[in-house]
């Protein structure tokens, strides 16, 4: 059926290239973190690039690691814009993310 | 505090098991509802075929879907279920409301009529060799 | 439990052959000689080690390869080996088909295409109406009338160095394209995709747990190698019968003759039985997976012990798979069915061991029981060799005609 109105999918902003405010592309949206707000669950948190990916396939207590400088970042519902489900956007500085070790 | 909850790992593509332990469906998607100035609130579950197939290329989910308003109109929405039901999940996902009151078991049911039971043996219930 | 571990034993076994294995393993002598053994030692070695990991994912986590590939990597992903398993499935269902509408020719003289339909028919009656043990053990049972094949190769026993040295990977004295496409084939009519689905599904319909992981390893383990040795057994009687008298293998008629030799005029009524329930079983455990492959996908109730009215959708399935699989073996020729479908095994395995080698190290899964460094290394070599023959296995069934 066609969304309602006002509705987002989950797996439609899955995979999107999340970009900073100079348009630069920092990683992929990989994982929604939710949180119980009341009686309803709310995305709290977004997980970008490959080391959320692999922490999402459940890989990384093997060691696996991707090499080089930071591949991943955490983070908070309100540092990235999803109105534009297609097109993510960060609200802040990329250094103003968290790092995911 | 509690650890947050992936949706990812562990909500999208899994099994949906109702109250009876019966398999509703795969988890095909998930319905997020944007709010101004505030996190976006998980709404429901969502299974049904269209959902699962628009995520490898959507004009083929549109395909499934006018397929499906084809073959049954009525039969052609969504099974969405409130996230709010969702008790636990991991590998699975287990909701507290019983299927049956839902239209999970719409296609089964259309296809156990239109096909399954005009064939010999298609009538019976239960187990086989029971 | 031992009867089960029998059980399943015998399964295993009578599912390692069928028209496939019989085509590849006839071929192999027959040009080769024993030269191709390793091919199925190579073959049966992968497939233990894949069936005994995808039989511990099902009894430790209840969930199939097919459920933990979606679940874990996502529906994305998932298309894709469905997508192409069950379009080969459809393939390796005809030749299975084929085979058993042969073997009915060969007892009747009349053609194999009336039969086809007969045969289709028959297999969908045993799926509506069968159950899951009854499918497996029942068919198993009768298979093991293939051990013919083995009790032939010492009758009119070949020179057992010879048969030692083609254990030894060598590479061809000749035909090298041809040598390499055979090789290839027998690997895929050993290490079939749908294998691990359908092992680990069987997992599931006879609710094995974690106390049966030890009778899971054995199941693996011996009756995957019993299974070899019949394919062994007829490289060996294709070897003396038909290579030597310079025979090409251009349809299954000719390989009647490897237990005429031995057997006399029993040869052909032990060849026709041995075809037909190798056929039938695999037959039988193929339409089972398609169904089971997209129940699980989609989530739907799946079982071969319910009546279709209760999985009216999985029933629906291998009700649509099987005359589509019985079309395409009534315009194609059966044996160039089946080489394909074995050639095309090589291709997709893999995209349904690739995952394997994620699942297995996910405790979510496998608590306890994930898999350790060497079965690690194991499966990454595997998926290495399946790789490779996947890359040269279109290229060289052009060039090998």
């Amino acid at each position: 059926m066609a969304k309602k109105g006002n509705e987002i999918h989950l797996e439609d902003l899955l995979g999107r290239r999340v970009r900073d405010q100079s348009g630069r592309a920092i990683g992929r949206l990989e994982e929604f973190r939710a949180r119980r707000e009341g009686e309803h669950w709310v995305v709290a948190e977004y997980d970008i690039g490959p080391t959320a990916l692999l922490e999402r396939l459940a890989v990384r207590h093997l060691g696996i690691r991707w090499p080089g400088r930071v591949h991943g970042y955490r983070a908070n519902w309100d540092q990235v814009d999803v109105s534009d489900p297609k097109h993510p956007m960060l609200t802040c500085r990329v250094d103003e993310l968290k790092k995911l070790a | 505090m509690v650890e947050p909850l992936p949706l990812v790992r562990d909500v999208l593509d899994k099994q949906i098991y109702d109250v009876n332990h019966d398999k509703v469906g795969k988890v095909d998607g998930i319905v997020l509802i944007p709010r101004q100035g505030r996190p976006l609130r998980v709404a429901a579950l969502q299974s049904d075929m269209p959902t699962a197939w628009r995520r490898v290329w959507q004009r083929l989910g549109d395909w499934v879907e006018r397929l499906q308003q084809k073959l049954a109109p009525d039969l052609a929405s969504p099974t969405r279920i409130a996230f709010e039901h969702v008790v636990r999940s991991g590998i699975d996902v287990d909701v507290d409301i019983d299927a049956k009151r839902t239209n999970a078991y719409g296609w089964e049911t259309w296809l156990r009529r239109r096909f399954v039971e005009k064939m010999p043996g298609g009538k019976g219930s239960g187990e086989k060799g029971e | 439990m031992v009867l089960q571990l029998a059980l399943g034993i015998i399964t295993a076994i009578g599912g390692f052959l069928d028209a496939g294995a019989i085509a590849t393993s006839a071929l192999a002598g027959a040009l080769f000689g024993f030269q191709l053994i390793w091919a199925v030692l190579l073959g049966t070695f992968c497939v233990i080690l894949l069936t005994e990991m995808s039989g511990r994912l099902a009894a430790v986590s209840h969930h199939t390869v097919a459920d933990a590939v979606r679940e874990r990597l996502g529906f994305r992903y998932f298309a894709i080996p469905l997508v192409t398993e069950l379009l080969q499935d459809v393939l390796v269902l005809s030749a299975e088909i084929g085979g058993l509408s042969v073997a009915l020719h060969l007892a009747t003289g009349f053609d194999y295409r009336i039969f086809v339909p007969l045969v289709a028919l028959f297999l969908w009656a045993l799926l509506w109406f069968g159950s899951f043990s009854l499918i497996e053990n029942g068919v198993a049972f009768v298979g093991l009338i293939a051990l013919s094949f083995v009790v032939g190769s010492f009758i009119t026993p070949p020179p057992w160095n010879e048969v030692a040295r083609g254990a030894i990977p060598s590479l061809p004295l000749k035909d090298s394209g041809q040598y390499w496409l055979i090789a290839v084939s027998v690997v895929g009519s050993v290490l079939e995709p749908f294998l691990l689905n359908f092992y680990a599904s069987g997992a599931v319909e006879e609710k094995w747990t974690v106390k049966t992981l030890g009778m899971n390893r054995a199941i693996a383990g011996l009756g995957m190698s019993f299974g070899a040795i019949i394919s062994i057994g007829i490289v060996i009687l294709a070897a003396l019968t038909l290579g030597q008298r310079g025979i090409r293998v251009d349809s299954f008629e000719q390989v009647v003759l490897t237990l005429v030799a031995p057997f006399g005029e029993w040869g052909l009524s032990l060849f026709v039985a041995s075809l037909a329930i190798a056929c039938l079983g695999a037959a039988s455990d193929v339409s089972l997976n398609m169904s089971y492959a997209v129940s699980q996908g989609f989530g739907w109730n799946w079982s071969e012990n319910l009546k279709p009215h209760e999985d009216a959708r999985f029933a629906c399935v291998y009700t649509a798979a099987i005359p589509a699989a019985a079309l395409v073996v009534l315009f194609f020729d059966p044996l160039n069915v089946t080489m394909i479908a074995m050639a095309l095994n090589a291709v997709i395995a893999p995209l349904i061991v690739f995952p394997l080698l994620i699942l297995m190290n996910d405790t979510a899964y496998l608590r306890e029981h994930t898999n350790g460094p060497i079965g690690n290394v194991l499966v990454a070599v595997v998926i290495v060799l399946a790789c490779l023959f996947g890359l040269v296995a279109i290229p060289l069934e052009v060039l090998g005609g």
